[in-house]
């Protein structure tokens, strides 16, 4: 037992005496690898300098990064202030990226999913090495059209994917037609009477009798009437257009209706059009030119007997609001179809011409009647159904109170409304 | 099933929906041009109405398999099984729209060279309007899975109804004042019908997008229901009924 204690004691002994050994060598070693010697030295400082290197390397690579990420968002971003849609795909047919245009179309449920359609249809082609435009009509309503094009991305002849591009033509192919019928209709509407007078002038001078003359230069007088008044129309027109010389005054509407009205009322006796106007007493005062506001409110009453059939009646009354005054004037004729009610008050626009009518106007009063609106910082507005008359309401601003004050009617928004027959002053409606 | 799959399952019912939407877009749009052409008098529209009809059914078939497949390779469940059922009932829905707008051309066709009353041409713009709001409706329901709104949609069309109604009683005043002859007449008379059918057919798909978001069937409770208020005191009935609720 003892002599075993002893073993294991010298045992422990000489495990204590080789450690302390082994740590002097190790010290040793250290001090002599760390210490002074050149060659320590420089390890030291290339362990140090590879770890600076590093972390600059890092460092720029993390700025790198940061850069182009800043530079992709800023691309993003004013890709998303584009007009223009667009669509990026990659070689597989695969869409990469899109802008917020672009989105709205291709997550869109009713007429723009045609769109969306298209634009996977073109990147497919696109995908092929085909460069393709196509247009899409949206017939249903808000009717609406779209140009679609889409071309390869190339990269030395490596297919990298396509992108396609959508903008919105409505607006642009309205214009457009806009422009080209109002130089068509400007044509017709001053060459009709010219080739009528002309005719009418030639069979004059071969022709005699003093009957057929007679009747003939009835005719031609109706066609001199004709141009004179597209011509007056006309005038008005480029008049009103050049708004410097725009005199406001502070007005009473009532007056300028009863004024129109009574302008109205030779021609729709003739056509046997009831034209019914009931103005509440106390309108607040609007201002503008009494000449331009009456022409504008005639203008509307001239257009509703005209499209009203023989015994039928128009309506005008005038009501105000906090800000504005409204004239409006109904009346119970054809109506006017939905798709042609934006186009009427361009100069010229007839919807009489696709219905085969031919009301005898210039075709240039709705456009006079916008005019004035604007002018007087207004809007003329209609709404109708076909075949169920149609309403126009001519809104106004009210005059300002400084002005209100020495206008030449009392206003009191609030005073009850009194029915005047304005024609005649005993309400009673006037034929 | 591997996550993978079932992630690929869930972007084809996605794309199958995308489709049906496209599919009733280009419907609808059919819908406003034939409207254009047959007030319009123009012949070369109606015509093309007419030639596009092919590829909207094309379209409907395309998407018909899709679904086959969906069926035969997955084995949806469910809701999802109800989805591509429903859908594919309404897109033979939507097809027949297709074709209703190819009838609204013919129509136009045949009665070519009559000049329409104002009222009439009204009533039809209107109808047009109304017809392809439903379709809009319905197709709204069907992609944001909207029971409540597919529900109304039955009242909704009562709208349409009303001008088809008005309609032929303008049709009538019409003809017995002589602006209208009789040939055009009956082609008016039919043209109306179609603009209602195509209304009909909207409820139609409401009623599938009603299966489809609750699995309940509204045609045949509305059966059961007829059926129980003729035998109000049968308690077997009232217990079928409440089985079918429960469904």
């Amino acid at each position: 037992m003892t002599a075993m204690l002893g073993a294991l004691a010298a045992l422990l002994m000489l495990a204590v005496a080789v450690l302390v050994t082994e740590r002097i060598r190790l010290r040793r070693w250290l001090r002599r690898s760390t210490a002074a010697t050149p060659r320590g030295t420089e390890r030291r400082s290339a362990v140090r300098q590879t770890v600076t290197e590093a972390r600059r390397r890092a460092e720029t690579a993390e700025t790198a990064r940061r850069d182009a990420e800043v530079a992709r968002q800023r691309i993003a971003s004013s890709l998303d202030a584009l007009w223009t849609g667009l669509v990026l795909c990659d070689a597989s047919g695969q869409i990469v990226a899109r802008n917020t245009a672009a989105d709205s179309v291709l997550r869109a449920r009713h007429g723009e999913a045609l769109v969306a359609g298209m634009i996977e249809e073109l990147l497919e082609r696109a995908r092929n090495g085909e460069e393709v435009t196509s247009s899409v009509e949206l017939h249903a309503e808000p009717r609406k059209s779209y140009e679609v094009r889409a071309c390869p991305l190339l990269n030395d002849g490596e297919m990298l994917g396509a992108v396609a591009l959508v903008r919105d033509t409505t607006e642009s192919q309205r214009v457009e037609s806009v422009r080209k019928d109002f130089v068509a209709n400007v044509s017709h509407e001053l060459k009709t009477p010219i080739g009528a007078l002309s005719l009418l002038a030639d069979t004059l001078s071969s022709d005699p009798d003093p009957q057929v003359a007679r009747q003939l230069v009835e005719r031609m007088q109706f066609e001199i009437q004709r141009v004179a008044d597209t011509i007056e129309d006309l005038l008005t027109l480029s008049l009103l257009e050049d708004d410097s010389g725009h005199v406001a005054a502070p007005l009473d509407i009532g007056k300028v209706i009863a004024a129109a009205v009574d302008r109205i009322t030779e021609s729709a006796e003739q056509r046997r059009v009831q034209v019914v106007a009931s103005i509440p007493g106390g309108l607040a005062p609007v201002s503008g030119s009494r000449r331009h506001l009456e022409s504008a409110v005639f203008n509307l009453l001239d257009n509703a007997v005209k499209f009203s059939e023989p015994g039928g009646r128009v309506d005008v009354t005038a009501s105000a609001g906090a800000q504005h005054s409204t004239v409006s004037v109904s009346d119970q004729g054809i109506g006017i179809p939905a798709a042609e009610q934006s186009r009427i008050f361009e100069r010229f626009y007839r919807v009489d011409r696709a219905r085969g009518r031919n009301t005898g106007g210039t075709g240039l009063g709705l456009s006079i009647v916008r005019h004035v609106a604007l002018n007087h910082g207004g809007e003329v507005s209609v709404t109708s159904r076909e075949g169920f008359g149609a309403e126009f309401r001519l809104t106004l601003p009210r005059d300002s109170p400084a002005a209100a004050t020495n206008a030449d009617a009392p206003a009191s928004p609030a005073a009850p409304p009194q029915h005047a027959g304005l024609a005649a002053d005993d309400g009673q409606p006037r034929r | 099933m591997t996550e993978q799959t079932r992630r690929g399952f869930h972007a084809d019912i996605e794309e199958i929906s995308e489709l049906v939407v496209r599919l009733a877009a280009r419907v609808g749009d059919s819908v406003a041009r034939a409207t254009d052409a047959l007030l319009n008098y123009d012949l070369a529209a109606a015509q093309r109405v007419i030639d596009d009809d092919g590829s909207i059914d094309v379209a409907a078939f395309e998407i018909e398999e899709q679904c086959q497949n969906l069926l035969a390779l997955q084995q949806p469940m469910a809701g999802d099984l109800r989805q591509i059922l429903a859908t594919m009932l309404i897109i033979g829905e939507l097809e027949r729209t297709g074709g209703l707008a190819c009838n609204i051309c013919k129509g136009a066709r045949r009665m070519f060279r009559t000049e329409l009353p104002p009222r009439l041409r009204g009533l039809i713009a209107e109808m047009n309007e109304e017809a392809i709001r439903l379709i809009r409706l319905s197709v709204d329901s069907y992609s944001e899975h909207d029971s409540a709104l597919a529900g109304a949609l039955d009242d909704i069309d009562d709208r349409l109804d009303n001008l088809h109604r008005s309609f032929i009683q303008s049709l009538l005043e019409a003809s017995r004042s002589h602006d209208l002859e009789v040939q055009p007449a009956v082609q008016l008379a039919l043209i109306a019908r179609y603009y209602e059918r195509i209304g009909d057919h909207a409820v139609n798909i409401s009623d599938r997008v009603r299966y489809m978001v609750s699995g309940e069937m509204p045609w045949r409770e509305e059966q059961l229901g007829a059926r129980l208020e003729e035998l109000p005191t049968d308690p077997a009935d009232v217990s079928l009924n409440g089985e079918t609720k429960t469904d």
